[in-house]
């Protein structure tokens, strides 16, 4: 490592900044509590109302923040994988199959007899499989 | 209303100080550190995306790994000729005179080619034929990986250092394009490792379905060629050598055959994979005139010099997929752009060439996955 002797890898978690909000939003959540309450005690329920509402307005932007941040490091993190299937057909009497995909199967191999006839079966399709989404009428 | 809401913040109450005393240290702070702030915020989304470039980076490294131990059973551990590999650059020739350019870089690619294949052959020796292509590129798709992520890496720390918002900003502009090729890559490990056929190989699978149940022969470097009779015709069909991951030499292919034939040949049809626009579908099918095929223009540039030279028509057909679908698992949509692609070939065959001509028809892409 070169001059700079921190790590040049971006660590994965929350960051020091977001961190340093959270507790500093935390601490003034807390304090609008405390006046909230005192405000009440005292029968002051007009102040009262906006201190508790600034409290969990707050606490309601720790969690959103924290599950935020949660979410987006769990979709930065994770490594996507098709679902691939093989499809067979006999040559005699047409009968098709489908299962996983397994390594070693390409395209017109010849893999197994067919349990219809005495043909055999061939590898006709070998695709990934898209994960079905939820129906939208399209405009364009 | 407004009324309403200033009541809810008197002015001359403590709360209404304290905001007012918030919103003029808000407006200031905009007013001096406005740029420095979107600065952080574009440096902000770069470090969410080389974090993910970094995760995919080393699922790349460690899915080459794993597989060569899988397939290779090397006898050392293989994991820093990986590491050197992944490393691996070339050097393109000069071309401040750019006549013959083409043919310097048709040698360094061959040379890098033959390099690749015994750096293979030394970590996986005992992977077939079809593995130690697929090893390679497995490893090719692992150095894409790898270089992608240490040029980003680059420019997010120079911008750090610099604090120069134009450097951050064209990092942060291409990053969307950057990571959809990125995601492709992922989904390129899988295919690789398996061996399962690609979306660029459906050039390849058009050319597999013609050629299928008659014989083949190597016609150049990892390219084969089939004769295949068709309503009095003769059609070629050309594509690589499969079911390894191949995309053989098309353009020595086409070569050797108009000129093993005299320059009797009629046309030339080449099929492959074209980038689609987003919101056309995938898998449909364009046809054109043109030599159809990628990479750094060394194979189409031999194509455009044979026909040039015996006068042969070149026409294209396209199959359209987005660039994430490229090097992914091939997609039913594709498999059936293929069969649409041969209905098109058989009809253009049909409709403009006459009895007794004799068609190349070449299917270009990986074959990775398909046999013929």
């Amino acid at each position: 490592m070169s001059g700079d002797e921190r790590p040049v890898y971006p660590t994965v978690g929350i960051s020091r900044t977001l961190l340093f909000v959270l507790l500093f939003v935390g601490a003034l959540s807390l304090f609008s509590l405390y006046l909230g309450f005192d405000a009440y005690l005292l029968d002051r329920l007009d102040k009262a109302i906006y201190y508790l509402l600034m409290a969990f307005g707050g606490f309601a932007l720790i969690g959103y923040l924290f599950f935020r941040s949660k979410s987006v490091l769990e979709k930065v993190t994770s490594i996507p994988e098709v679902e691939v299937v093989t499809t067979l057909e006999c040559q005699n009497c047409g009968l098709k199959k489908m299962r996983p995909f397994q390594r070693g199967d390409y395209l017109f191999k010849e893999v197994e007899d067919c349990t219809r006839c005495e043909g055999k079966m061939i590898i006709e399709k070998i695709y990934g499989r898209e994960r079905p989404q939820k129906k939208r009428t399209r405009i364009l | 209303m407004f009324q309403w809401v200033s009541q809810l913040f008197p002015s001359n109450g403590d709360l209404g100080s304290i905001l007012q005393l918030i919103y003029l240290l808000a407006f200031f702070v905009y007013l001096f550190y406005a740029q420095r702030i979107q600065m952080m915020t574009m440096l902000r989304q770069v470090e969410g995306a080389l974090i993910r470039l970094k995760t995919i980076r080393d699922e790349g490294r460690r899915v080459a790994l794993k597989t060569v131990k899988e397939v290779g059973k090397p006898k050392e551990d293989p994991a820093p000729r990986i590491d050197q590999i992944l490393e691996q650059f070339w050097i393109t020739p000069v071309d401040l005179d750019p006549a013959g350019v083409i043919q310097k870089l048709d040698k360094v690619m061959n040379v890098r080619e033959t390099r690749f294949e015994e750096d293979v052959k030394i970590i996986a020796p005992e992977a077939n034929e079809a593995e130690t292509h697929n090893l390679e590129n497995l490893l090719e798709a692992a150095m894409a990986l790898n270089a992608i992520y240490k040029v980003i890496r680059h420019f997010y720390l120079l911008g750090k250092k610099t604090m120069n918002i134009y450097i951050i900003m064209q990092v942060q502009m291409v990053l969307p394009m950057l990571l959809q090729e990125v995601e492709a890559y992922t989904s390129a490990l899988q295919a690789f490792a398996e061996g399962m056929p690609i979306g660029d190989g459906a050039g390849a699978l058009t050319a597999a379905k013609m050629m299928r149940g008659h014989e083949w022969r190597l016609i150049s470097k990892d390219t084969v060629v089939t004769e295949v009779p068709f309503e009095e015709r003769t059609l070629l069909v050309v594509k690589a050598y499969g079911p390894g991951g191949n995309i053989g030499k098309p353009g020595d292919a086409v070569r050797n055959l108009i000129e093993e034939r005299g320059g009797k040949i009629s046309k030339v049809i080449m099929i492959d994979a074209a980038g689609k626009l987003e919101g056309e579908e995938l898998g449909s099918i364009a046809e054109g005139v043109g030599a159809a095929i990628g990479g750094i223009g060394v194979e189409k540039y031999k194509i455009e010099e044979v026909t040039l030279k015996y006068n042969v028509p070149i026409y294209a057909i396209a199959i359209k997929e987005a660039i994430r679908d490229v090097v992914a698992p091939m997609k039913e949509a594709i498999v059936n752009g293929a069969e649409k692609a041969v209905e098109s070939v058989t009809r253009f065959v049909r409709e403009r060439t006459e009895e007794g001509e004799v068609i190349i028809v070449v299917g270009v892409g990986n074959t990775v996955g398909i046999a013929q």
